[in-house]
């Protein structure tokens, strides 16, 4: 382990952080369960953003870290339906393969830089007119 | 056991729902609102606290409360969420309604016909908040666009105001909206504002409590708001031939940025003055007899010496009448004022017009100082006067004011007033007597050439961070707000 952060510390800067909106502004996240010990479910919410088709709407996922966070990055799934190419059009699920990440996950990286990549991702050209769902519409 | 453990556990919940909890509100535009309350209230009741006008002021339909990555429910308790001591909620404003509302702008309107009945309201209510350095922002925020009462930006063109100006039949029906007068009207009684207008004039800044006084003097407010002065003086400037922006317009033709209509009449009296037949169907300026003149023209009688020839005199030199030699009361000042290159061509005419060019009817910053009814409490000057036109100048004198009165006679406080005037004028920049120069923003300010990202960092630092990242949409939503970072959301979550 060495100098690293241990879990639990993270997750309680990161817990913090959340609550205490020091993040980004566009994104939020916070405990799903207050009093889970091990701080393994999170929820998060990612507003939409402007000018794209998600403007305005508020999209909310759930992350799981799992006993190895932050060595290996959290589940990551949408509870409100989006159509995104990196998310599991059955399930919601970020495919980890598809964001880039989640794919070169580093220790240092958060859940807020999922929840704002994810944001970008939306945003981006690419992606940003797709087709979406009814707002309000969960998995 | 069961004893010892039930009082403790009974209490609990009751000890979380009522003990207060202060946590920070942190709205989209940085906002941010320190808040105690009870778990017990519910998030209903929080957003209704929040709609008032100390906090978000957005009504609780548009609230949408976000803490700890989740969206929170109206009929939720603040417990129910475990929000705790020091946390911070997130509040985002949902989906536009078409509703926009400003119901504030819309309650002015009567305050346009008695200017002293708004006066308590102190600062104007349209002035938006959050924008520190500039109190006009609000003006020309976004926050208007769309707003039904106030004239579109079409009505300045399809460049929205960098074209050539509106046409005056145009422009004074927006000045007969009483929604735009009143607009005005709170704009000038705001101390910021003419605070700001005199800052930005160095000229201005050396006689400033003068000028404030005047400035906010009611009559001062009336006579720029009033259609019907503005009217006359634009008969009146197109009657002289005159430059035509005269006291309400830059002195020269570059100040090519409007304030919604009032300023730039600049291309009218170029035309207007050969033909003398705008829109407002002036009588045509071959028309010598005395009468008319008088009735078109109230100054004609200022220039009675010069009879029939008082028209061809008047487009260069306004001041013919303030130089007679009938008032040589006003003589002396004026003369202390004459540029120094410019020998007086004719009854020293070159005090009014620091640059004369042949052949064009030099631009008169002074128009406004001439408006006829600033002469009304002058009696030297009216002297010379038909009593055609004297009744005619007291009904419409809202200037007839001790402090103009006084401050005429004051041969260093019009010396002053003078040099104010010359030196703006020959800079071609400000016309520092022009309220509406200063809210049109380009020409009265020393042009800002920072570029975008130096001018707008601070803003653009602000829409960084709420997420928008696209850097021309942001700086050009800054610019069309004024700078006001909120303005700029609203307009890039409309566009």
């Amino acid at each position: 382990m060495g100098a690293k952060i241990p879990r639990n510390f993270r997750l309680l800067e990161e817990l913090e952080k959340g609550e205490k909106g020091l993040g980004a502004d566009a994104c939020s996240y916070g405990l799903a369960n207050g009093d889970d010990l091990l701080m393994s479910d999170w929820n998060g919410t990612i507003l939409g953003p402007p000018h794209s088709v998600h403007e305005n709407r508020i999209y909310s996922l759930s992350l799981h870290c799992g006993e190895n966070y932050p060595d290996v990055p959290p589940d990551v799934t949408f509870v409100s339906k989006i159509n995104l190419p990196c998310v599991d059009p059955r399930n919601g699920k970020v495919d980890p393969t598809k964001l880039q990440c989640l794919s070169q996950w580093k220790r240092d990286y958060t859940m807020e830089t999922i929840l704002s990549e994810l944001r970008r991702s939306m945003a981006s050209p690419a992606n940003k007119k797709l087709p979406q769902p009814p707002e309000g519409s969960t998995w | 056991m069961a004893d010892q453990a039930a009082p403790p556990r009974a209490r609990e919940p009751s000890f979380s729902d009522d003990s207060p909890v202060t946590f920070t509100v942190k709205a989209s535009n940085d906002a941010k609102y320190t808040i105690t309350l009870t778990l017990s209230t519910t998030v209903r009741e929080l957003k209704e606290r929040l709609s008032g006008p100390n906090y978000a002021d957005l009504p609780v339909e548009r609230q949408r409360l976000i803490y700890s990555g989740r969206v929170l429910k109206d009929p939720d308790t603040l417990g129910s969420y475990k929000v705790k001591e020091g946390n911070t909620i997130h509040l985002v404003k949902g989906a536009a309604s078409n509703q926009r509302q400003n119901p504030a702008n819309q309650g002015g309107t009567a305050s346009s016909t008695a200017p002293g009945s708004s006066a308590a309201a102190g600062v104007p209510t349209n002035l938006a908040a959050g924008t520190g350095n500039n109190p006009l922002a609000g003006l020309t925020g976004a926050r208007y666009a769309g707003h039904i009462q106030l004239p579109g930006a079409d009505m300045f063109g399809p460049d929205g105001g960098m074209g050539p100006p509106p046409d005056p039949e145009q422009m004074l029906s927006m000045l007969e909206n009483p929604q735009f007068a009143s607009m005005m009207n709170e704009a000038l009684q705001n101390p910021q504002v003419i605070d700001m207008m005199i800052q930005q004039n160095p000229m201005l800044r050396n006689m400033a409590p003068n000028v404030r006084q005047m400035m906010q003097s009611p009559e001062f407010r009336r006579m720029m708001t009033d259609p019907d002065t503005i009217r006359r003086m634009t008969q009146l400037r197109r009657d002289l031939g005159m430059g035509g922006l005269g006291g309400m317009g830059g002195p020269s033709g570059d100040s090519s940025f409007p304030m919604p209509g009032v300023t730039n009449t600049t291309e009218a009296p170029r035309d207007g003055a050969a033909t003398g037949a705008g829109s407002t169907a002036t009588p045509s300026q071959t028309d010598t007899t005395g009468n008319t003149q008088a009735q078109q023209n109230p100054f004609a009688s200022l220039f009675g010496n010069l009879g029939d020839t008082g028209n061809a005199g008047a487009p260069a030199n306004p001041f013919a009448a303030l130089l007679n030699p009938n008032n040589p009361l006003l003589n002396p000042m004026f003369a202390g004022t004459t540029p120094a290159g410019t020998p007086p061509p004719a009854a020293s005419a070159g005090q009014g017009t620091p640059a004369p060019q042949e052949g064009q009817p030099p631009p008169n910053p002074f128009a406004a100082l001439f408006n006829p009814a600033m002469f009304g409490g002058q009696p030297p000057t009216n002297q010379g006067a038909g009593s055609t036109t004297s009744s005619d100048q007291q009904q419409s004198n809202p200037f007839n004011n001790p402090f103009i009165n006084s401050l005429m006679q004051n041969p260093q406080a019009m010396q002053q007033m003078m040099q104010a005037f010359g030196g703006g004028a020959g800079a071609g920049g400000a016309n520092p007597f022009n309220p509406f120069g200063a809210m049109g923003d380009t020409p009265s300010n020393p042009p800002d050439t920072r570029p975008p990202e130096e001018r707008y960092a601070e803003q653009l630092r602000q829409l960084n961070e709420m997420g928008f990242y696209e850097f021309e949409r942001n700086v050009e939503a800054l610019r069309r707000a004024g700078g006001s970072v909120q303005g700029a959301v609203e307009y890039l979550l409309t566009h």
